[in-house]
């Protein structure tokens, strides 16, 4: 399932505004009372006491965590008022941080390492890894040897490639506090909260008629999580790393911005502590490794797919998506007004979902649909905005999902996904005679050339597709808007009843529409 | 209808052209750039609002130029009413900021049907022909570094992407190419670091600094 990326990515889905206009929200948890050695204690959000971080968040003094803190330890430091940033800055110190590192993300490796030993709060800024990551997918696109972090993977690289997993050691800074750059600290080392996985409202079924699934499911465009139709893919029984590695050998998979094989993948997934880890999202699998596509086979209930009508000219539909814990998409509705189905065969996502009428917290679309501003990573979404669904709207459908069960995406459903342990899945996107008319009512849309995904010929998209389903199923498109109108007249109908039916005072029949 | 939105623009005309007594230079600079707000006004034909910096100095612009501003864009205010931008440090700024927008209201967008769409549009959909690139590396070419500062956090302030864009580059062209000391000089920097910091950083980035 196409998902809303990391601003890194090609503008193949979602246009995306520059990363830099997100803005942080300021953690709560800025009172900390303990040096951040082992273990962070602080006021969380819900109350809690204690930041639950990875394993490996403090072992290595390798990246930046050891050198930022929130600023309110500066209140509580010995030294209060003496923020290294500050004394370290010069004339950049005004800069907000997210300006700052705005700046620097437009260096050069070169310009940022000389940068980096003018101070020791440039050294701090300097240090921030997502600008290494730009510099490494920039110049090496997939070819890299991750090295644990993505400043020691420049660095490796830039020094005549010795790919090893020892960290740049790390100097050894006190006294830098800044909340922008300690939040990305955070949200890259933090593990998710048992309370945001708690909620499981999700409809599950198993074993239902397609009859059934459309009358129950698809029709009324509700979420479900359908349990035991995987049960005849091999996948679930063969696709094991070792498998994979084999059958794809050589081949490059669709990661973020760039291409890459997927034993460099596993390695770069292995060894990585980011807030947006890369996603391997690939649209081509099938083709790229025939063996893969015989692997699965659609789930019934599924089996219509009106797109097939194009043949080599349909959008993109089908995506195998592998990524570690702490990857994801954050929210976003999926394009082209299509459903979809998202099966696991390996490891766990947490979903969360909001109908398409109410706008999830944090996030917010701007006026035509074209764009959709994010909190900066799913970890910081949970942290600022998922406490707000309670008291939200309409509360949103979660559940954890897991190996052999498939979460039904109905169209238009914001949706949140993030992997719990390193997941593989497979995910497709559909039209049905039952999203049809929305389908075709989005690209019939004046901005639709920017909002249709997944083709090449964005633009005529619209008159091709209806063409041909009227060349491939004559009369469909009339029948469904016939039945379309007919529904409507029904619900007016019953609307007007109420309305004469409440209004005591009319003493008799009465048009009100 | 005219006539009175010439008055306000007239007034603020004269007022700038009264600064020219104290500082000639920028006096020239403002009362060029009050006509070209009001030649800009003219072309337009439609309303104007009134923005004020944070030392009190008012211009006018159109509302076609302001919707580059995400701040500003879609505002009901008309000319009368004076919108206090207390994140713009001065008239100089404001004028720069001004400069830019009318300059890039006025571009045709490749690719776009629907020009007031364009206008308002983050950089991400807009193509910038050479020329404005040209022009944008002019406009902030001899700032000092307080200049560029106000005009960063104006920028930033308007949610202007563009210009932000513009300014960001240029404080990073002034980082590009230097040396390490060379930086602490441009950005008045004091080496905190030990020796023995500055040995393992050598060593880190040996790749960068062999020159």
């Amino acid at each position: 399932m196409p998902g809303a990326f990391h601003s890194l990515l090609l503008p193949l889905q979602w246009k995306r505004k520059p990363k830099r206009r997100r803005s942080r929200s300021h953690s709560k948890e800025g009172n900390n009372r303990n040096k951040p050695k082992s273990h962070l204690a602080g006021a969380g959000a819900a109350g809690d006491p204690s930041f639950n971080l990875k394993a490996s968040a403090s072992s290595f003094p390798r990246d930046i965590g050891c050198l930022v803190q929130p600023l309110g330890n500066l209140l509580l430091s010995a030294s209060p008022g003496a923020n290294l940033r500050d004394a370290g800055l010069g004339a950049l110190r005004p800069l907000p941080d997210d300006l700052l590192l705005d700046v620097l993300g437009l260096l050069p490796a070169r310009a940022l390492a000389a940068l980096s030993a003018a101070s020791k709060a440039l050294y701090v800024v300097a240090a921030h890894d997502p600008l290494w990551r730009a510099l490494v997918l920039g110049e090496l696109g997939g070819a890299f040897d991750f090295a644990g972090s993505w400043r020691a993977t420049y660095v490796a690289a830039a020094s005549g490639g010795r790919p090893h997993l020892i960290p740049p050691r790390a100097l050894r800074i006190r006294g830098f506090y800044s909340d922008y750059l300690f939040q990305s600290w955070l949200c890259a080392n933090m593990e998710m909260r048992h309370e945001w996985l708690a909620r499981d409202n999700i409809e599950r079924r198993r074993g239902v008629s397609v009859e059934q699934f459309i009358a129950e499911v698809e029709e009324p465009n509700r979420p479900v999580l359908l349990e035991g139709c995987l049960d005849s893919w091999p996948a679930l029984q063969k696709w094991s790393r070792e498998y994979l590695l084999e059958i794809s050998a050589g081949k490059e998979f669709a990661v973020g911005p760039v291409s890459m094989t997927l034993d460099r993948y596993f390695r770069y997934a292995d060894n990585v502590q980011e807030e947006r880890p890369l996603y391997l999202f690939d649209a081509k699998f099938a083709e790229k490794v025939p063996e893969m596509g015989r692997d699965y086979e659609v789930p019934v209930y599924f089996r219509e797919d009106l797109f097939s009508v194009l043949g080599e000219e349909r959008p993109d539909y089908r995506w195998v998506i592998i990524g570690p814990a702490g990857s994801g998409s954050s929210f976003h509705v999926d394009p082209n007004s299509t459903s979809a189905w998202n099966a696991i065969i390996k490891g766990a996502k947490k979903w969360v979902m909001f109908p398409p009428e109410v706008v999830p917290p944090g996030v917010h679309p701007s006026a035509d649909g074209a764009e959709v501003t994010s909190p900066v990573s799913i970890m910081e979404w949970f942290m600022n905005f998922y406490g707000a669904c309670k008291t939200w709207e309409k509360r949103p459908i979660e559940c954890i999902c897991r190996a052999g069960e498939v979460v039904f995406v109905p169209n238009g459903w914001w949706h949140l996904v993030i992997n719990l342990e390193e997941s593989i899945a497979i995910t497709q996107n559909y039209v049905s005679r039952r999203n049809l008319l929305n389908v075709l009512d989005f690209l019939k849309r004046p901005n639709a050339s920017e909002l249709v995904s997944g083709t090449k010929d964005r633009v005529n998209l619209h008159d091709k597709f209806r063409g041909a389903i009227d060349a491939a199923h004559p009369g469909m498109i009339n029948q469904l808007q016939f039945e379309a109108q007919q529904k409507a007249a029904a619900r007016k109908k019953k609307a007007s009843f109420w309305d004469t039916a409440v209004d005591a005072k009319s003493g008799g029949f009465k048009f009100s529409f | 209808m005219e006539a009175a939105k010439g008055a306000p623009v007239e007034e603020n005309g004269k007022g700038a052209e009264g600064a020219a007594g104290s500082d000639e230079e920028m006096g020239e600079v403002a009362s060029e750039k009050g006509k070209a707000v009001e030649e800009a006004k003219e072309v337009a034909g439609v309303k104007t609002i009134t923005l004020q910096s944070a030392d009190g100095v008012e211009r006018c612009v159109s509302a076609v130029a302001a919707e580059l501003s995400m701040v500003l864009s879609g505002t009901n205010a008309c000319a009368d009413t004076v919108i206090p931008l207390p994140n713009v440090a001065t008239g100089k700024t404001l004028d720069t900021v001004i400069e830019y927008c009318i300059k890039h209201a006025a571009e045709p967008i490749i690719g776009y049907s629907d020009p007031s769409a364009a206008a308002g549009s983050s950089s991400v959909g807009t193509l910038v022909s050479e020329d404005l690139e040209k022009w944008d590396r002019k406009l902030v070419e001899g700032l000092s570094a307080d200049d560029l500062h106000d005009l960063l956090m104006a920028a930033n302030y308007l949610g202007i992407n563009g210009l932000l864009d513009v300014v960001c580059q240029k404080a990073a062209d002034m980082i590009k190419g230097k040396t390490t000391q060379q930086i602490r000089d441009t950005f008045n920097l004091t080496n905190d670091l030990t020796p023995a910091d500055e040995a393992e950083l050598r060593q880190l980035y040996a790749w960068a600094f062999d020159e």
